[in-house]
């Protein structure tokens, strides 16, 4: 289910040359509409790496978990550390649970 | 890659007095960290810095059982500075010496306090540790320099500027776009208060820059692009044609006889030809060709010249200039005062500014028949409007500081011409501070000069008078009053001259609201917001000549850093981690100095030289890969989560505060040195600028289990890296935005302007914020 | 309803003008055509409104001489609605029944009676309101009469569609 982006949170990643959702997905999908705020061009193809929800500096980005799976109102949400990610799952019944992962494959970096 | 090698932490404690001992039970700190592999050693001592002490540091360095150090305890900052330099003349690395003060975060005090310090110092070293675990051996940066600079400006503070570098043994350039020097100043009439001639202290300065070896003056040259660094810049200077030259031309004036062609006199007084000398605030005395203003076809000087020193078909010289810095003195304009319609400048004869008062007096006009005298005989009649276009809405908001002063100098000076001649003063306030009181006495004190407390509204014509009618109400009297004059001078205000606009634009200079350039910190004036470009004279602001002169002193003083052989970069410096970024270009943007360009390859390079360290860049990079010196966000997390995992208190919320070391900070440790002591679960850690908190830091705050993140920064327009304090509280406000999406309260992050006084404020603010946790509950994260 | 003393100053402050703003540089002055016609000018005005002599101000026949030329308005530093300020304290004076007896004070009240009560001013009922408080004593009287013949004046009061803001307005018409 194609990514939905918050007009008002997104920045267009500062007019620069290409938004962050669209450097990092992985089928191109996402790039600037008209209105100067990103979108996904293509929601069949889209298939919910949530690359760019994770990539989005300001959180703009949302993904609709498919209805087949969760319906609308569930969602995957995650909040980004420094190497850790920690994700946020609501369900269709609006039960809670937190999920919180540390990224394998460090780069070598301080 | 070389295997890292294991860590060795030396843990020393600084127990002046018994104080820590007392506050804390220290035995339990030790043996709750005895099991940590990485610490080598865990010693107290009365003093450190006692030869006993020292001694002890080296020894533990140089035999290799430590490889970091750890000092817990009070230093002073000469301490701290002492501490690093034996630390490295012992071969460890300064940077791999950490500080830990546990009196700052509020611990210490009396007996019964004494298990919950413990607790909490145990929290503090678990953080402390994290911290130090992640040092790295930073070294300075040697950049190239060169031994020069450069003035752009050839008035009264570009003048003082280049004489002034030249004098200290720089090679200097003075790029001045006019073909003489001197400035608006050269215009002048005479200064205040000695009433001097400027021109006596103007051909000072051009006759020390001739003679120097290492000032060249380019007039008739404009600065056209600026590439390189602070330190090692490269300018290119463009100087426009003159059309006789400097080598030949003797001065002779054959060519005057010649030419055909004349042009009104740029001082107002008559005329003069196109070809013409360019007097002694010149460089050299060759004579300078206004080719525009040539019949077309006209050569007539050419052949007419004995010594054939005339080309008229000369092209503009480009001069490729290596300088260290550059000093900013384009000056002033005065304020268009035709836009003061009321009161007729340009439409009414009788009406001048007073710039022009400065020719008129220095032309001598009002001396007896020299043309301006009284019309209809008896004393001449001068009325002065002081704030005409100043202090008002529709023209210039601001006071511009000095025309009162320049009235009653002018006053004096037309006494000196015309000692008969009547003078009314309308004004709304006389701004003659300082010793500039005393010429305002002096002036008081004629009886034929009237000060008028009132503003005019308009200026009209006397019917066949030939005089200005001026009508107001006497404020101090409420009556009202009707004085007719011969001539009206209007002090008007001073703006930032064309030339400055121009520079600004080039370089990319930012501008304050009035227009002028602006500097890095109010109580830094000489530099501007980009490193290596410094301002001084009325480019910066309005200023009386005796200004000008200063700040041109302290813009050269605070611009020999850069002029050497080196310019010598000191750690901290954001370094970028090349395999995770994805040029998004955030740093690029969000740097208030610009100090970030972009390589072949697109991806983001800060120039050290322009660097600021503030750490503005890592606090924006999504991807977290910039990492300032030993400030890294990775570093800010580590401790975090060990505080995470080390409550002093159970059962109550446990809080971390982000605080910028310039202003929030201090008003936390104030609290503590005034006894005001934070809630028991509460810490700060500090960071350069608030700017510098990365999003990530406080995601894995509070995906920690903490149950609050203060971030406290300082408030709008007292950033001392101009707009850290605004971006964080952008990017905390969206990090909020998203936790509320996730159902977490947006409560747990909260900013918070803090100044250095806020001491008390910054306690009462955790105990609120606490109980304001407490109210939402635990932090579902906690484990 | 007689208006309070702070109130006179709430008049003003409610049209926009903040006296304290005013630093007395007597620019208004300058340019009032009529400023010196009664002693007093707009500037002195503005300094009672900064002291709060509220009586004095009230009292002063200067705001009576106001024409709304503009002229301190548009020329006032500060960016005061000095003409603002005097119709509010004409308003206040009026409030506290304070109508002058004499030709401005007279047309003023003949003028903003009619405005408060119907929108529109009519010159018949201008000129005879004029009449009966001056009697023959109107410089103007004669030339009214004559424009009345030559049927110059007109006779009826155009309609006013009442706007619900007007409606408004008219509720809180008091004192």
């Amino acid at each position: 289910m194609p990514p939905r982006v918050d007009k008002k949170l997104c920045d267009s990643c500062k007019a620069q040359q290409e938004p962050l959702c669209e450097q990092i997905c992985p089928g191109d999908l996402m790039t600037l509409g008209q209105d100067g705020k990103a979108y996904c061009r293509s929601a069949r193809d889209c298939w919910d790496c949530m690359s760019c929800t994770k990539a989005c500096p300001v959180g703009a980005i949302e993904t609709r978990v498919p209805y087949q799976i969760g319906y609308h109102v569930a969602k995957l949400i995650p909040l980004m550390g420094t190497d850790t990610i920690t994700w946020t799952c609501i369900d269709l019944q609006g039960n809670v649970e937190r999920f919180r992962y540390r990224n394998r494959g460090e780069a070598e970096a301080f | 890659m070389p295997p890292k090698e294991p860590l060795r932490i030396g843990v020393y404690l600084r127990d002046r007095g018994g104080t820590l001992s007392r506050w804390c039970d220290l035995d339990v700190a030790a043996r709750t960290f005895a099991k940590s592999k990485q610490i080598a050693q865990w010693e107290v001592r009365e003093d450190w810095l006692n030869p006993e002490g020292q001694a002890a540091i080296q020894d533990a360095i140089q035999s290799g059982r430590v490889n970091r150090l750890l000092f817990v305890g009070r230093f002073t900052a000469s301490e701290d500075e002492d501490i690093r330099g034996l630390a490295a003349s012992a071969g460890l690395n300064p940077h791999l010496v950490d500080f830990c003060v546990p009196e700052e975060q509020g611990i210490r005090g009396g007996d019964d306090a004494r298990d919950l310090n413990t607790k909490r110092v145990i929290a503090l070293f678990a953080m402390a540790l994290a911290r130090a675990r992640l040092l790295q051996p930073l070294e300075p940066v040697e950049l190239p320099a060169v031994d020069a600079a450069l003035v752009v400006g050839g008035g009264m503070a570009g003048l003082n500027a280049a004489m002034v570098l030249a004098q200290t043994g720089k090679q200097v350039y003075l790029v001045e776009k006019s073909a003489t020097l001197g400035g608006r100043v050269a215009q002048l009439h005479r200064y205040y208060p000695r009433m001097c001639d400027p021109r006596c202290g103007l051909e000072f300065l051009v006759r020390r820059l001739r003679d120097s070896a290492r000032a060249e003056v380019l007039t008739l040259a404009t600065l056209e692009e600026l590439r390189g660094s602070p330190g090692d810049y490269h300018a290119v200077v463009v100087q426009r044609p003159r059309f006789v030259s400097e080598a030949r031309c003797t001065a002779c004036g054959e060519c005057l006889r010649i030419c055909p062609a004349t042009v009104p006199s740029s001082n107002g007084e008559g005329e003069r030809k196109a070809i013409h000398p360019t007097g002694s605030l010149s460089v050299g005395q060759a004579f300078i060709v206004e080719r525009e203003h040539c019949p077309p076809g006209c050569r007539l000087c050419e052949p007419a010249c004995p010594y054939a020193a005339i080309n008229l078909d000369q092209t503009p010289a480009h001069h490729s200039l290596k300088v260290g810095a550059l000093i900013v003195a384009t000056g002033w304009d005065p304020y268009p005062l035709d836009q003061v319609e009321e009161y007729g400048y340009g439409r009414l004869p009788g009406v001048v500014s007073n710039l022009e008062m400065e020719k008129l007096l220095a032309l001598r006009r009002f001396a007896r028949g020299n043309g301006h005298g009284r019309t209809g005989g008896g004393p001449l009649s001068v009325g002065f409007i002081q704030c005409a276009g100043s202090r008002d809405q529709r023209h210039l908001s601001y006071c511009s500081g000095v025309c009162c002063s320049v009235t009653l100098k002018q006053i004096l000076a037309l006494k000196e011409q015309a000692p008969d001649a009547r003078c009314v003063v309308f004004y709304m306030d006389i701004r003659a501070s300082g010793t500039d009181e005393l010429l305002y006495q002096r002036v008081q004190n004629l009886t034929d000069v009237i000060f008028v407390k009132s503003n005019p509204a308009t200026i009209r014509p006397e019917d066949g008078t030939g005089r200005l009618r001026v009508r107001v109400e006497d404020t101090l009297s409420g009556k009202e009053v009707a004085l007719d004059f011969d001539l009206l001078v209007l002090a008007g205000g001073l703006i930032p001259s064309a030339g400055t606009l121009e520079v600004s634009d080039r370089l990319g200079l930012p501008r304050e609201e009035l227009g002028f350039l602006e500097s890095h910190l109010q109580c830094q004036p000489w530099e501007s917001q980009r490193t290596g470009i410094y301002t001084c004279g009325t480019c910066r602001g309005p200023m009386n000549v005796s200004q000008s002169v200063e700040s041109a002193n302290s813009a050269v003083i605070q611009s020999l850093r850069l002029l050497g052989s080196t310019v010598q970069v000191q750690p901290p410096y954001p370094v970028l981690d090349r395999t995770k970024c994805d040029k998004c270009k955030r740093c690029t943007e969000e740097c208030p100095f610009a100090a970030y360009a972009f390589d072949e390859q697109g991806f983001p390079v800060p120039d050290l030289a322009k660097c600021r360290q503030c750490g503005i860049c890592q606090g924006s990079c999504p991807m977290v890969v910039l990492s300032l010196g030993n400030h890294t966000a990775r570093q800010l997390s580590a401790q975090v989560e060990a505080l995470s995992e080390r409550a002093p208190v159970k059962g109550q919320p446990l809080m971390v505060a982000l605080l910028c070391e310039n202003d929030a900070a201090h008003a936390a440790v104030g609290a503590a040195r005034l006894g005001l002591d934070p809630p028991p679960n509460a810490f700060f850690l500090t960071v350069p600028c608030a700017g510098a908190i990365n999003n990530a830091t406080i995601a894995d705050a509070l995906s920690c289990g903490i149950d609050g993140v203060l971030v406290g920064g300082c408030r709008d327009g007292q950033c001392h890296y101009v707009r850290g304090n605004e971006l964080v509280r952008k990017r905390s406000s969206d990090l909020a935005e998203k936790l509320r999406k996730m159902r977490m309260d947006e409560a747990r992050i909260r900013f918070e302007a803090i100044e250095v006084n806020d001491a008390r404020r910054y306690r009462d603010l955790l105990h609120e914020y606490v109980a304001e946790l407490t109210r939402l509950g635990p932090n579902p994260f906690r484990v | 309803m007689a208006v309070e003393a702070s109130d006179a100053l709430a008049l003003v402050v409610d049209v926009g003008v903040n006296p304290f703003v005013c630093v007395q540089c007597g620019r208004c002055s300058s340019g009032c055509p009529t400023a010196f016609e009664t002693g007093h000018t707009p500037r002195l005005l503005m300094r009672y409104l900064q002291w709060g002599w509220i009586d004095e101000a009230v009292q002063s026949p200067f705001p009576w001489y106001c024409v709304s030329c503009q002229a301190c308005t548009t020329r006032c530093p500060r960016g005061l609605d000095i003409s603002g300020a005097m119709f509010a304290l004409r308003r206040a004076a009026m409030a506290r029944g304070l109508m002058r007896s004499d030709l401005a004070g007279h047309f003023c009240g003949a003028y903003m009676d009619q405005a408060r009560d119907h929108h529109r001013v009519s010159e018949l009922v201008l000129g005879i309101r004029m009449v009966w408080a001056t009697g023959f004593r109107w410089d103007d009287f004669l030339l009214f009469i004559r424009l009345l013949l030559k049927g110059r004046i007109a006779t009826t009061r155009p309609r006013v569609i009442r706007s619900a803001a007007a409606k408004d307005r008219d509720g809180q018409r008091g004192g």
